[in-house]
Formats: structure tokens, C-alpha cells, sequence
């Protein structure tokens, strides 16, 4: 059965950008959301095998949703998408529970590999 | 510019389009509160995440230059939210004309037959981006000499490809048990041949990265026209050297420690018109940018004739703060620039918003010795003042990840490696083979936080994965490489020292060296 997944980003045009690459690659994308708390909202409801999460986004940001995440779920895997220039920020993301980051904008290869090795 | 390709992007620039529209608008819309209410923290974050958000969009569609000039707007929104920088008239009105420009460069996507749009018109004002001499739209006429545009990251990645062959030919050097005379001819009049080709490159890159200071100049005259009258202050403004050519980076770090040095001479240095005429002076007061190069440096000055350093105050509040010891003798420049450097140092006896609470010159001191330099004052009572940054020409920066290790702080290049494969936080069971770097560098024993085994970075160097581990990773920053003679048989751990962003030194690990 294909791995679930939850897209978090505030903007439409990065989670469909994003899905397609998930999808193309065979999984499965359960949910996506706009903002930190749907996020969090949607990660209890729908449980998915991954996470991926932006870090800029309204109404609570994404290493907020990560904190929250993992202090429901410790094993959540979640990967943190940081645009460029934001690279400090991952360290205190991976502090707050995100298992990897990928750097925006996507390489396709390169989001599938953090995936990849995310999902172990 | 990374791997788009993969993707069919022709299917997303619709999408692109209305999103991107949304949040030019979000973004106008935002700037407009921040008019009426400029203080408005809620309006700050909104017009952020706007100019963030399609930064992200344009990057990923492959729009560079739309990219760039969001990131622009983004850098200069960041300390406003971050509530180190105030919106002002003037900077408002600035941020107001890039977000027009950015939301004419959503349009031009939009159309299929324009191309993405061209980097930001040299003559558009307020750019905040340093673009390099060969992007001058306006070559002279007659001028035989073909100018061509470059991307300012290509010149960074040049420069830090330069960087990894000046460390490979010394890790080279040293590998040679007998040095080189112990070679036989060929190979030693290759070597020298490398060496020598490979500085004149190095140099050549150097001053490809040349920028004219008057690219930084640029927004000074606004910014002491607004300070000066907010203050209440007459001020005559001189810049000097405006044609003086300094490395790309070392332009963009020093601005800000010139835009505090500025304020300061207004704010402290120049007295108001009626003070001056007291002391029988011109009205106006007197302020001076000036460049020049002087062998091997770039000497920045800040130069005004207002009413000097009161050498006595300063020292009294030296000794009341116990800076100096109670029988310290009259301070001479250097002992001067000595006490004021300390950080929080400040003899106003109201400390204002202009210059802002403790940020006094020992910030400016960080930012000289960060890029290697040094800092110089020179002041007469009632005379004027003169804080001089010397420094130097030709300058290393790299990309590198802070992590502490064995309780030290080191900062690891990502130009070091060959590929940055993976930052754990929780270092996963079976990876590439790890290399715990406390028992390479010599440090004191790991002292990971509790509950925690450690942090690590998976790289590749020299062909091979392995994962560095380390305490934790406390950042990133683009560090300025002192380089530094290892005596032979001395460890090779390093590739060079650097001055971190708080005024600590770190050294910087040779991965390559170590793997």
C-alpha cells in the first residue's frame, strides 16, 4: 500500500507543485494544509506515514506545527521545507522533531530522497 | 540555478500567476497599513510572508530575477519584524516602489511570449542587490571595452571553487614528506607552474568580484537628509571615492556598520545650528563618506566636524563603570576607540532612538574584524571625529554550518565537501560510517545536550560518505576565511580561523582533510 502524506504549505501553487512530484512517485497525498494549526489539525486526524511541512506560514508557523506534532506523535516523521536563506531556522526545526529538510525550490530527486530516507 | 527541469513548469505558471498576484496584492495592501500605522507588527508579518511566498513561487519556476528582487524585499523586511529596524517615510516609500516592481514582474510572466523577467534595472532606485561593474547599462560612448552581464551567485560560486583548489594545493604542499625540493624537476616545476597559475586565477576571480562602492553609497544621502532632520540637524554630505572598486561581499557586510557610524556622527558628533555658531562655526555642519584603496585595503571613513569625543566624559564613565581603574591617565586615540568599543558603552546622557540603545561602535569593531580588518578613531574636542575600517582587498567567504563539539564552537564548510547529504538531529542507526570530529579536533569529550547522542552531517568528501558528529549545530552563517600557516607536522585539521557573527573566533574544519 503507498505511503500517506500530508502537504503543508501556505501557498497553492508549492503544495500542488508538491504533490505532483509525491504522487508522480507513487504516494499517496491524504491531505494538504494552509497554515500550522490545520496542520496539526490534520496530522491527528488523517495520521499520516510523513509530514511535510513549510516553515513560513500564518496562524502558526511550521516549527510551531512540527513542536506540537511530535509532542502528539514522537515517531511523526516530518520533513521541513526551508526556503533559501533560512537554513538557520532548520536547526531549530530538527530541534523541534522534523527528521530532514529540503531546500526550496524543489528538486525533484532531492525531495524524494529526504522522503526516501525519512520513511526509512 | 538547481534541477527544475524534471518538472514541466509550463503546467504551473497559471497557478503561479493568480497566487503570485494574491500576494502582490496581500503585499500592497499590507504597505498601506503600515503607512497609517507604522507600527503595526501584525501588517509587518503580513507583507513578509507575502514577499517570502513568492520568492519561494519565482525560485521555483526558475524566475532568478523576480526571485532576487523578493529576497531584497524579504531582507529588508526581516529586521523590521524581528524589531531591529523601524519603518521609516522613506524606507516605506521604497519598500512601496519594489512591491510595484515586483507586481509588474508577476504580470510580465504572464504573458507566454516574454521571457522571465531581466535582472533589476541598474538605473531603478533603492536596488538592494550589489550588481557586479559589467551589468552597467550605460557604457560610455566611444567605449571600445564589451561589457557582459553575470550572475552575482555565479561569481560566489567562482570564489568558493577558488577557495577549495587554494586549500587542495596546500593540503597538497604539506603531503610532500621532504617539501619540494625533494622532487625531481618535472614535478616540481609543475607544481610551481600549478601554484602560480592558480594565484593569477584567484586574483582574476578576486577582481571580477570588484564592485564600485557607489553602489553602497547609493542610499546614504537619503538616510542623512532623513536623520539630520529628524534631529535638527544642518548637515552637508560628501562622498568620496564613489568609483572605488571592493569585493562584493565585503560591500554588502559593511554597509550597516556605515549606516551606524553615520547616524552616530549625526546624532552625537554634529551639533545643532545654534551650538555651532556658538562655537563659531558654519551653521551647517560637515560629514564625509569617503573610500580609497591603499595597498591591499579598502579604508572606509566616516569623518565629521561636529564637537569632537568628550575624552574626560568617556573616561569618567570608564572608571564609574569599571572599564578603566581609577587612576587611568588621559586616554589617547587608541585608547579612546579602546573604552568605546565595549559593549553598551555610551556616554549620551539620553540614549536615542536614532543610534539606538548599547549598539555603539563595538558592533561596528565586530563587523571590521569579521572581515579581517581593523578599525581606527581619530578625534579632537570641538574639532570633529574620524572612525576609519581598514580592510582588506581580497576576501574568502564561505557557507558554513556552526556546531559546538567537545563544549567549542567550529564552523563547517559546505564548500568543503563535495555534497551536504543530510542534517540529523537524531543520528539514524545505520548510515555512512561516522567520524565523531570531538576526537579529531582535539577537543574536550562530546557533551551532547541531554537525552540527545548527538547531531551529524552527512557528506561526501574525497568520494566517500561519512556522517560528522558533533554536539548540536548552532547555525549557519557565511563565514570570512582567515587563512592561516600550519607548521609542518602540526595538525591539518583546519582550513583556516574565522570571526563568528558575536565576536568569537572559530576555527574552520578542512573536511576533506579529516575524512
Amino acid at each position: 500500500m503507498a505511503h500517506t502524506v500530508l502537504v503543508c504549505d501556505d501557498a497553492v501553487f508549492m503544495r500542488t507543485m508538491l504533490s505532483d512530484i509525491l504522487q508522480q512517485a507513487g504516494f499517496a497525498v491524504v491531505g494538504e494544509a494552509e497554515t500550522g494549526a490545520v496542520a496539526v489539525e490534520k496530522y491527528k486526524q488523517l495520521r499520516p506515514d510523513l509530514v511535510t511541512m513549510d516553515i513560513v506560514m500564518p496562524d502558526m508557523g511550521g516549527i510551531d506545527a512540527v513542536r506540537e506534532i511530535t509532542a502528539f506523535d514522537p515517531n511523526a516523521k516530518v520533513v521541513m521545507c526551508s526556503a533559501m536563506g533560512q537554513q538557520a531556522l532548520v536547526v531549530d526545526a530538527i530541534q523541534a522533531g522534523a527528521k530532514d529538510f529540503v531546500v526550496k525550490p524543489f528538486q525533484p530527486s532531492r525531495v524524494l530522497e529526504a522522503v526516501e530516507r525519512v520513511l526509512g | 540555478m538547481t534541477d527544475v527541469t524534471a518538472l514541466d513548469l509550463s503546467r504551473y505558471l497559471d497557478l503561479f500567476v493568480s497566487e503570485g498576484r494574491e500576494h502582490a496584492a496581500a503585499l500592497g495592501a499590507a504597505l498601506l497599513e503600515l503607512d497609517a500605522a507604522p507600527t503595526s507588527a501584525d501588517a509587518v508579518t503580513r507583507a513578509f510572508r507575502a514577499v517570502h511566498t513568492v520568492k519561494g513561487m519565482a525560485a521555483a519556476m526558475g524566475f532568478d530575477a523576480l526571485a532576487e528582487r523578493a529576497h531584497a524585499l524579504e531582507s529588508v523586511l526581516d529586521p523590521v519584524r524581528a524589531g531591529a529596524e523601524r519603518i521609516t517615510p522613506s524606507l516605506l516609500a521604497h519598500l512601496l516602489e519594489e512591491a510595484d516592481a515586483l507586481a509588474r514582474d508577476i504580470d510580465a510572466a504572464a504573458r507566454p511570449s516574454a521571457s522571465p523577467p531581466t535582472e533589476a534595472d541598474p538605473r531603478e532606485p533603492g536596488g538592494a542587490d550589489v550588481t557586479p561593474p559589467e551589468a552597467r547599462a550605460n557604457a560610455p560612448a566611444g567605449d571600445a571595452t564589451r561589457y557582459v552581464r553575470v550572475r552575482a551567485n555565479r561569481l560566489d560560486g567562482l570564489t568558493d571553487l577558488a577557495s577549495e583548489v587554494e586549500i587542495a594545493l596546500r593540503a597538497l604542499d604539506r603531503a610532500l614528506p621532504a617539501g619540494r625540493a625533494a622532487l625531481d624537476d618535472p614535478a616540481r616545476i609543475a607544481f610551481g607552474d600549478l601554484t602560480r597559475a592558480f594565484r593569477d586565477l584567484r586574483d582574476q576571480i578576486l577582481t571580477t568580484r570588484m564592485v564600485p562602492a557607489g553602489q553602497l553609497f547609493a542610499r546614504f544621502p537619503r538616510l542623512v537628509r532623513e536623520t539630520a532632520r529628524a534631529l535638527g540637524k544642518d548637515v552637508d554630505f560628501v562622498l568620496d571615492g564613489a568609483e572605488v572598486e571592493l569585493d562584493r561581499s565585503v560591500l554588502d557586510q559593511v554597509g550597516d556598520a556605515v549606516m551606524h557610524l553615520l547616524r552616530n556622527a549625526i546624532d552625537h558628533g554634529i551639533e545643532t545650528p545654534a551650538d555651532r555658531e556658538r562655537a563659531g562655526k558654519a551653521a551647517r555642519g560637515h560629514l564625509t563618506l569617503s573610500v580609497q584603496r591603499e595597498a591591499g585595503f579598502a579604508v572606509v571613513r566616516v569623518a565629521d566636524d561636529g564637537r569632537g569625543i568628550a575624552r574626560d566624559s568617556v573616561r569618567a564613565r570608564a572608571i564609574a563603570n569599571g572599564v578603566l581603574p581609577p587612576d587611568a591617565p588621559t586616554l589617547d586615540d587608541a585608547a579612546l576607540l579602546h573604552v568605546l568599543t565595549r559593549p553598551g558603552f555610551s556616554t549620551a546622557s539620553q540614549v536615542t532612538e536614532i543610534s539606538g540603545r548599547g549598539v555603539g561602535l563595538d558592533v561596528v569593531e565586530v563587523s571590521a574584524a569579521a572581515l579581517g580588518g581593523s578599525l581606527e578613531l581619530r578625534s579632537v574636542e570641538g574639532r570633529g571625529t574620524a572612525v576609519t575600517m581598514r580592510l582588506p582587498l581580497s576576501v574568502a567567504v564561505v557557507r558554513a554550518l556552526l556546531a559546538r563539539v567537545g563544549g567549542e564552537t567550529f564552523a563547517i564548510p559546505f564548500t568543503h565537501v563535495e555534497e551536504t547529504l543530510a542534517i540529523h538531529g537524531d543520528l539514524p542507526e545505520a548510515d555512512a560510517p561516522r567520524l565523531a570530529l570531538h576526537e579529531r579536533l582535539g577537543t574536550g569529550p562530546a557533551a551532547p545536550r541531554r537525552g540527545s547522542r548527538g547531531e551529524g552531517v552527512t557528506v561526501r568528501a574525497r568520494g566517500r560518505r561519512v556522517t560528522l558528529v558533533v554536539d548540536e549545530f548552532v547555525g549557519q552563517q557565511d563565514v570570512v576565511v582567515k587563512r592561516f600557516d600550519v607548521p609542518r607536522g602540526a595538525s591539518i585539521a583546519f582550513a583556516g580561523a574565522t570571526v563568528l557573527a558575536d565576536g568569537a573566533p572559530a576555527l574552520i574544519v578542512d573536511v576533506n582533510a579529516i575524512a
